[in-house]
């Protein structure tokens, strides 16, 4: 099986994300590779990323590159220096397969752990806006439901809420070009995320943008709950700077400004958009 | 969990929770006694491991915390004394602090090494963890001075400096200045704090709440004690505070809170009412005053008295602290080097 074919097999299942599926690949390379030295598999592994980016968008689903370079981009650099914590390369290789599992393993876990520290910026009796099927900020919402009552706003081209119905939550579609109407009786925004920017900015469903300048407008704390594999070294500065996937006849995600965001939910802790460029530096310097 | 203590110990617990419940102790003062109180529980009392000392100074954090919840200060003494066990006991067993700080993102895919469940018996680990007590003591006594060192460059010759509340800190922030600067103070009503401060300040004029706009054009900066830096970089501090720097927004003057770190908080403002420390009505709206048919009413009056404010970090353009100048968009990296994230909740 070609590693395009592991790829697409694996992102069929929905609850698994782009960044894990393509650090589960980067796995089995390692895996089955035959290099003796750090340097080679090094090639291998940088070449089988390549593979991966360059093939045809299609295999992720209306999903963009982002978050799969993303989280290949943090595997590599986590390759790198445990190749500094180990002298012996098999007992490196052994090293990096046993953590690997262990993240494979925790990956789920982060969303329930972001869930824990976001929920209780939901208060009692307040009004949600949601924008972008998000599995996070599903669960965030169904965990805040646990203890609170809230209502969610949902944008129509999120699609039907069934989660937050079974869950007995009052839940409100409207359209998307009502949110300038809604926002003035909304208390929050939360919103998912593709891909989080090196400024602390975030790559998400085309709509994102619209939704956070309401906010702003109005002063309306605009959240963004998303995993850390997600942070992206990237650093656009306006729309055209996204990665070139996108269609710009019919865009598919946007690009949101770090000063609309108030704060970010992570695995790695409630961050400001300021401290996401500051975990990126920790890590690449 | 419950829990025998040394009769000393028991007798310093009940001085500090009627300090702390009659709110005869504050801020400073607050953050020492309950210092105080754990370097007697970490010398007196019986604990062979880690785990068991921590789970005793979390039960005498969450007994100081139900005292008194405006004290703040008290979470964040009792966070910092059980950090110091942690890294104490983490460097005596293996000489390696990382699982006790913050997760970075190179820990996501490396892991962290569980705790080797914190049961191992340490001996040196009393003697460790007093000593650096003792330190984190010494700080706090005397973290008001390099705040009050820093004054001479933000305050100069000619100023007009505005300000409310009572606090010792801006107080030794001013006297510390050789510059001759004008303070105004706003009166804080119904506490009238101001009036208070002002008569320890030379060159101040106290001003009531009502003329801020008016006289802020004039005015060269603002300088706000801290009750507390909450995790978002939020200043919570004594009413007018907020007014002052709604103000100062609109005229461009700058902003500057004083926040020694022990006030600095792991929490998030959630719900801002639980924080403004209401006060009785009795100063805003005395009961004697209201007509007999106002006081049968239903619904009766709803008189609010808040003594805090909660200023979101936008309007706040410094925080001057004991380790230095911080942007308020800098407080989380402070957050994490002072506090475990294990330790959030007590």
């Amino acid at each position: 099986m070609s590693l395009v074919d592991l790829f697409t097999k694996l992102v069929a299942d929905d609850d698994v994300a782009i960044p894990v599926a393509a650090i589960q690949v980067l796995l089995g390379v390692i895996e089955r590779s035959k290099a003796a030295t750090m340097h080679g598999l090094d090639e291998e592994l940088r070449s089988a990323c390549t593979e991966l980016l360059r093939a045809d968008p299609a295999m992720l689903r209306g999903r963009t590159r982002i978050s799969l370079a993303s989280g290949s981009e943090l595997f590599l650099r986590h390759v790198t220096r445990t190749f500094l914590e180990f002298e012996d390369f098999e007992r490196c290789k052994a090293e990096l397969l046993k953590r690997g599992e262990t993240f494979l393993g925790r990956s789920r876990d982060s969303r329930e752990r972001i869930a824990a520290l976001g929920h209780a910026f939901v208060r009692d009796g307040s009004v949600v806006l949601v924008h972008g099927r998000s599995r996070v900020v599903i669960a965030l919402l169904l965990r805040a439901n646990e203890t609170k009552q809230f209502k969610v706003l949902v944008t129509e081209s999120t699609g039907f809420p069934s989660d937050f119905e079974d869950a007995g939550i009052a839940t409100r579609v409207v359209s998307d070009s009502a949110v300038g109407y809604f926002m003035e009786r909304v208390d929050c925004v939360l919103v998912g995320a593709e891909g989080v920017v090196e400024n602390g900015g975030v790559i998400n469903k085309i709509g994102t943008l619209v939704v956070a300048t309401c906010a702003h407008a109005r002063a309306k704390p605009v959240y963004v709950a998303a995993e850390s594999y997600k942070f992206a070294r990237v650093y656009p500065l306006n729309q055209r700077d996204l990665p070139d996937d996108i269609d710009d006849a019919a865009p598919t995600c946007d690009y949101t400004p770090p000063h609309y965001i108030k704060l970010l939910f992570t695995d790695l802790g409630v961050l400001t958009p300021a401290a996401v460029s500051d975990e990126l530096i920790r890590l690449y310097s | 969990m419950d829990v025998k203590w040394p009769p000393q110990v028991e007798a310093q617990l009940k001085k500090v929770v009627s300090g702390v419940s009659s709110r005869s102790v504050r801020g400073q003062q607050c953050a020492l006694e309950t210092l105080g109180l754990l370097r007697s529980v970490v010398g007196t009392c019986r604990w062979k491991t880690a785990r068991e000392l921590l789970e005793r100074i979390r039960w005498i954090g969450r007994v100081l915390i139900d005292a008194q919840r405006v004290e703040l200060t008290v979470g964040n003494v009792v966070r910092r004394v059980l950090l110091i066990v942690r890294e104490d006991y983490a460097q005596l067993r293996r000489n390696d602090v990382g699982a006790t700080t913050t997760p970075s993102l190179h820990d996501v895919l490396r892991g962290r090494e569980d705790d080797d469940a914190l049961d191992a018996q340490v001996p040196e680990l009393r003697q460790n963890v007093i000593e650096q007590i003792s330190e984190l003591y010494d700080e706090i006594a005397t973290s008001v001075d390099p705040i009050a060192a820093m004054s001479r460059e933000h305050l100069h010759a000619n100023d007009i400096v505005f300000t409310s509340g009572n606090s010792d800190d801006v107080v030794a922030f001013f006297k510390a200045s050789r510059a001759r600067f004008e303070t105004l103070v706003a009166e804080t009503a119904p506490s009238m704090a101001g009036h208070r401060l002002a008569a320890r300040l030379p060159n101040a004029t106290v001003v009531p709440e009502a003329a801020v706009y008016a006289l802020m054009s004039r005015v060269h900066k603002i300088v706000l004690p801290a009750h507390a830096v909450l995790a978002n970089g939020a200043l919570l501090t004594p009413s007018p505070g907020y007014l002052l720097a709604l103000a100062a927004k609109q005229h461009k003057v700058p902003v500057i809170g004083l926040a020694p770190l022990y006030r600095l908080c792991p929490q998030y403002p959630h719900d801002p009412l639980d924080l403004a420390d209401l006060h009785s009505p009795q100063d805003v709206l005395p009961y004697a005053l209201l007509p007999s048919s106002v006081k049968h009413d239903t619904p009766p009056p709803q008189v609010l008295n808040p003594t805090l404010d909660l200023v979101p970090p936008d309007l706040i353009d410094l925080y001057l602290t004991n380790t230095g100048a911080h942007q308020p968009s800098y407080v989380y990296r402070l957050l994490a080097e002072l506090y475990s994230p294990l330790d959030h909740d007590l």
